[in-house]
């Protein structure tokens, strides 16, 4: 199944996730040309309410919108931006594309206000691509708030169409085989054949893609040629066009600019922390490592300072990112304020290995699980495997009755804890209600209850444990601690 | 007629069978799950091992019973449990309830998708066998992390089936997915849903609950099987 994302007015929603003040205005965004006029880019829908029209020259927008606010387009900033929707995308499968980008003027020689990406997933049941429409809409509107159409078929085509007339934040999902009935009806302008092909059709008598997928593939290779066959053949609903593989760029990276020049050696170290920290969440994304920190500084005076290190082994994780480029940072020689700075990761390798076959280990050579065991605690640490024993000193709770150890015998740093909840209670401290995962719960039936207070002379616990089910049929034990009146969620019954 | 002849002569009279009376089923061993109609219901007689199972529900739908009673049926055939936490699903006073020995237990803790990614490949790679149960019912990875970790998981595949592990993994549903709308695991060899359906009370207390548990895939087994199957709650004296 292939999925299509399609992002509306994607350039202006950069635009004004980078300033906030343009959330409402009626932006232009001018693409420059060179020598010709500037053309309107993508123009924000209080902007296109009075006509502005996508690829008008920017003296016909100003004439239709005269309180239009223009900025110049910057498509390098607009194309990092999609490279990372598609970074993100690139966790439900390795085959994502993007389609032409919007500033890309296509058949008919107007950019698109749609930015658009494609992904193929692969072999996927019928029943759950709703839930993968609503999975990749989370993982857009969480990452990035950015409110995109989705739509499914079998072949490349008809998601892409699909994606592109279906409403943001909702996804249209084109049944296997179906693909060539749902493009029937639509309008000719879906394809992409120039405009004046188009309107030599519509003379023709032919006005919608059924039409045009009815006419003997002959005829049209003779009208209209070789392109005209690929277009015929998408408008029967077969384009056996692949999803190339996703190649992530050689080098990581994460640029700030100062609109006044820095000197403190402190602002620039808590920057380069901040991008540590981004880059090692891109990195344990795609479960990459790196071998190369590199810091670039670009300095007021005109000249640049760039140092890098090499990590043996290749590190991964924000915190020792930030190690090296604090480093780096300590290690600069800053004749004048610095007015950008760069951290860039390069020779990416990946964390794990990626041929699994190869990796059986026999028998004979080890003992299986301890030798995996050993493995696990060098490369990711003692914290990472434990083993569960009773707690002799258990404080009130079911869960402390247990501590958790490293295999040594150590108690590890993390150990059971209730989470803390939202409860709203009636008299005399019985729950009505409680707040988990995002919603409200309210209570159906209390169980029962009892209460705990013990250790007086250490630690005193004093607690009121209530096992309760709820109307939307959970099966809880929340506590109440009465010294801090703290509500917790013990335990789910499941 | 003269072509089944010609099969059966050259191939044998198991080549073709007529529906499912004569089906050969492979030899594949199982993992019992403590629940003898839910055995029975299972082509294998319980989780297959060198297989890939899907075990999705709402919370209280019985998805860590049944996975804590894998591990419990894993341990007293000798054979170690391995629980790959993402979150704070584990319990281990219900894994006691479920006879689930402690101190046979091993717990992962991943700290990022990279660990979450790696460690059943640690696991499977030295062979052997056991049962390693996924949680990401409650993640700390967020949905990114956990669908990239959902998205790799095929890959472990080609080692998982020449070694004699089961893995399970435990999906969560939301309360308003129905129960056969969950994103499941692309090639997962078997999926099981669970929901729970009404609570058995004695007097004003609940005892247990009901769950309708559906075979949605098994391998060499009839697909979309329902039965019932009852949870106990064993509650300690408070």
């Amino acid at each position: 199944m292939i999925a299509a994302v399609a992002i509306h007015h994607f350039c202006i929603a950069v635009e004004q996730h980078a300033d906030a003040a343009l959330a409402d205005a009626p932006l232009v965004l001018a693409l420059n040309r060179g020598h010709a006029p500037p053309i309107v880019l993508d123009a924000a829908p209080p902007a296109t309410m009075h006509g502005v029209q996508l690829g008008s020259t920017l003296r016909q927008a100003l004439l239709r919108c005269p309180g239009a606010v223009v900025r110049p387009a910057a498509p390098a900033r607009y194309q990092a931006a999609l490279s990372e929707v598609v970074d993100l995308l690139a966790c439900l499968t390795d085959r994502v594309e993007i389609d032409p980008p919007p500033w890309a003027t296509g058949a008919s020689g107007t950019p698109d206000s749609m930015a658009q990406i494609v992904l193929d997933l692969g072999q996927v049941d019928a029943v759950t691509l709703p839930a993968m429409i609503r999975r990749i809409g989370q993982i857009l509107r969480r990452q990035t708030r950015l409110a995109a159409g989705v739509g499914l078929a079998e072949s490349r085509f008809p998601a892409t169409v699909a994606a592109r007339r279906v409403r943001p934040q909702h996804g249209r999902i084109v049944a296997p085989g179906a693909a060539a009935a749902f493009l029937a009806p639509l309008p000719l302008d879906v394809l992409p054949l120039p405009h004046d092909q188009v309107h030599w059709l519509r003379l023709l008598g032919i006005r919608t893609v059924g039409a045009f997928a009815a006419l003997p593939r002959r005829a049209v290779l003779a009208q209209i040629g070789a392109a005209g066959g690929r277009v015929h053949a998408l408008a029967q609903g077969e384009d056996p066009t692949p999803v190339a593989h996703y190649a992530p760029s050689a080098w990581l990276e994460s640029t700030r600019a100062f609109d006044a020049a820095i000197q403190e050696r402190g602002v620039l170290s808590a920057v380069a922390a901040i991008q540590a920290t981004r880059l090692g969440s891109r990195l344990a994304r795609h479960g990459q490592a790196t071998r190369v920190i590199a810091l670039r500084m670009t300095l007021d005076n005109g000249t640049t300072w760039e140092n890098r290190t090499v990590c043996t082994p290749p590190i991964s994780t924000g915190a020792e990112l930030r190690d090296a480029l604090t480093a780096l940072v300590a290690q600069a020689r800053l004749p004048s304020g610095v007015t950008a700075i760069t951290s860039r990761l390069g020779e990416l390798t990946a964390v794990w290995a990626q041929q699994l076959d190869l990796g059986l280990i026999p028998a004979s050579r080890s003992t299986n699980l301890e030798a995996s065991l050993r493995d696990l605690v060098a490369r990711f640490g003692s914290d990472s495997v434990l083993r569960v024993a009773h707690n002799e000193r258990a404080a009130a709770g079911l869960n402390q009755a247990f501590i958790f150890q490293h295999l040594d015998g150590m108690p590890a740093r993390i150990q059971s804890a209730m989470r803390r909840i939202r409860v709203t209670w009636q008299s005399a401290g019985v729950p009505r209600a409680l707040a988990w995962d995002g919603r409200s719960h309210r209570v159906a039936h209390i169980v029962t209850r009892w209460r705990t207070d013990t250790n007086w002379w250490q630690t005193r616990v004093c607690r009121d444990f209530f096992r309760l089910t709820t109307t939307s049929g959970l099966l809880l034990t929340i506590v109440h601690d009465l010294l801090t009146d703290g509500w917790y969620l013990e335990a789910i019954h499941d | 007629m003269p072509a089944i002849a010609t099969i059966h002569r050259r191939w044998g009279t198991h080549a073709l069978a007529v529906g499912a009376q004569d089906l050969i089923i492979p030899e594949r061993s199982a993992l019992p799950t403590g629940f003898p109609e839910l055995d029975q219901a299972l082509v294998c007689g319980g989780l297959p091992t060198g297989a890939m199972t899907e075990l999705a529900g709402p919370p209280t739908s019985g998805l860590h019973t049944l996975a804590l009673s894998v591990m419990a049926q894993a341990q007293a055939r000798g054979l170690p449990a391995v629980y790959l936490d993402l979150g704070s699903g584990f319990t281990p006073a219900a894994a006691v309830r479920r006879g689930v020995r402690l101190a046979d237990l091993l717990l992962l803790c991943p700290s990022d998708t990279a660990a979450a990614a790696a460690m059943p490949h640690a696991i499977l790679r030295y062979g052997g066998g056991g049962v390693l149960v996924v949680d990401t019912t409650a993640p700390r990875l967020g949905i990114v992390g956990i669908a990239g970790l959902i998205v790799r998981l095929p890959q472990l595949r080609p080692t998982l089936a020449r070694t004699g592990w089961a893995l399970v993994i435990l999906i969560p549903l939301s309360y308003e997915d129905a129960p056969f709308s969950a994103v499941t695991l692309p090639h997962a060899d078997m999926r099981v849903r669970a929901h729970r359906e009404q609570w058995i009370c004695a007097g004003r207390q609940v005892t247990g609950y009901t769950t309708s548990v559906s075979i949605v895939k098994q391998p060499h087994g009839p697909s979309i099987s329902h039965l019932t199957i009852t949870i106990g709650c064993d509650w300690p004296a408070s």
